[in-house]
Order: structure tokens, then sequence, then C-alpha cells
């Protein structure tokens, strides 16, 4: 079992999210939001390119996606392996997208890492379990 | 050029408060949250810690110290 603790009081649920490079012998870990309403894990464009994913690479594909303010397209591209709250997801897609600086964070933790996994969080407590489902 | 020490994700709340950071030589814990790194650049603004990024490599961390005001809400 793998178990982040957080302050209940935070207007949100931050966590860390271990990235791998295009290449071998790169990682970067970055500050995330856990949104179980995004359906695809969002991260910063600088973050991708410094991870060697050349977000500006014409030939991505591009995803039409809905927030909070309209509809935009971002480019989408695949990471060779993304670890958060202990649990680990192979060849996960990704966003290219910038939240504010305000928000404190360089992306989203979404549905396309947590549905592979039993999420259980209490809300409360402010204790996140996250486990491979049996 | 000496290395920074490497500092605890408590010490580096304390000694870089409401700051974007950019470590090296990162530990994490098992749940895959920092536990310790050592600060190669800080700033307030996060646009000069992901400009600071393009000058290193290998396996690195950026952390941020603060948080949002009690009276913000997030909507994403």
């Amino acid at each position: 079992m793998t178990r982040v603790i957080y302050d209940p009081s935070a207007s949100s649920i931050v966590v860390d999210l271990l990235l791998e490079g295009a290449d071998e012998g790169s990682s970067l870990l970055i500050p995330v939001v856990l949104d179980t309403r995004a359906s695809l894990t969002i991260v910063a464009t600088d973050i991708m390119a410094q991870l060697g994913y050349d977000p500006a690479n014409p030939s991505l594909g591009r995803q039409r996606i809905i927030t909070g303010s309209g509809v935009e397209y971002a480019p989408r591209t695949t990471v060779r392996s993304a670890t958060a709250i202990g649990q680990k997801v192979a060849n996960l897609e990704v966003l290219c997208h910038d939240l504010p600086p305000e928000s404190g964070v360089d992306g989203l933790l979404g549905l396309s890492f947590l549905k592979h996994f039993k999420l259980t969080i209490r809300f409360r407590k402010g204790i996140i379990d996250l486990n491979k489902e049996r | 050029m000496a290395k920074n020490p490497l500092l605890s994700r408590e010490k580096i709340k304390t000694k870089y408060p409401d700051q974007w950071l950019l470590l090296e030589d990162c530990e994490l814990d098992a749940s895959t949250s920092l536990r310790k790194g050592r600060v190669l650049a800080h700033s307030k603004d996060r646009d000069e810690i992901h400009r600071a990024l393009r000058k290193h490599s290998g396996n690195l961390c950026i952390h941020f110290t603060g948080s949002l005001p009690p009276d913000t809400g997030v909507i994403f």
C-alpha cells in the first residue's frame, strides 16, 4: 500500500510526480494537483521540453481540452514512465499545457494515470491511498 | 565550487519560504514524495526556475514551498 498524507485544510491536493525523460538517465520530480476531473495528466510545456519530449514538434497530435475558461488545444505526447504516490505507469499519455504560476504546481495528475489504480481519499484526515486493484 | 548542503524538505521550507526551487541529488520516500535535496536555484518566480532548469541535466526536482492564500479557490 502506498499512502500520502496531506493538509486536509489545503484548497487542493498537491502530490509529487516523477517523470522519466525521453533519454535514459534523466528525470524530473514536479508538484501536481491530484485532479479526478482531468481526463489526462497535464505537464507544463517547459518541463516536457526539458525532459526531451519536444512539445513544439508539429507532428504531435493536438488534444481538444475543455478548461474552466474555455476550449483550447494542447500537444499530446507519451512519457516513458510516470510515478506518483508510490505507483508507476509506463508509457503515460500527457498533455503539454501551462497552468498559472499562482497555482503552485507544474501540472495535473489526471485520470490517464489514476485509472490504473484503486484510489481512496480520506478528506477529513488528509490521507490518500493508491493501490493496484486485485 | 562546493555543492550546497543536502537539506530535508522541512529545512527547505523553513529556509526558502514561499519560493520555487530547483534541486538535485533528491531523495524520495516510498510514496514518491521529496524527502531531501540539494538546492541549485530558488526564486519567487516560477519562470526563473524553469529557465534555470535548462542549464542542468540528470535527475532533478522542482519544488514549491508556498501555499495558496486561504481565500483562494482552485478550479482547473
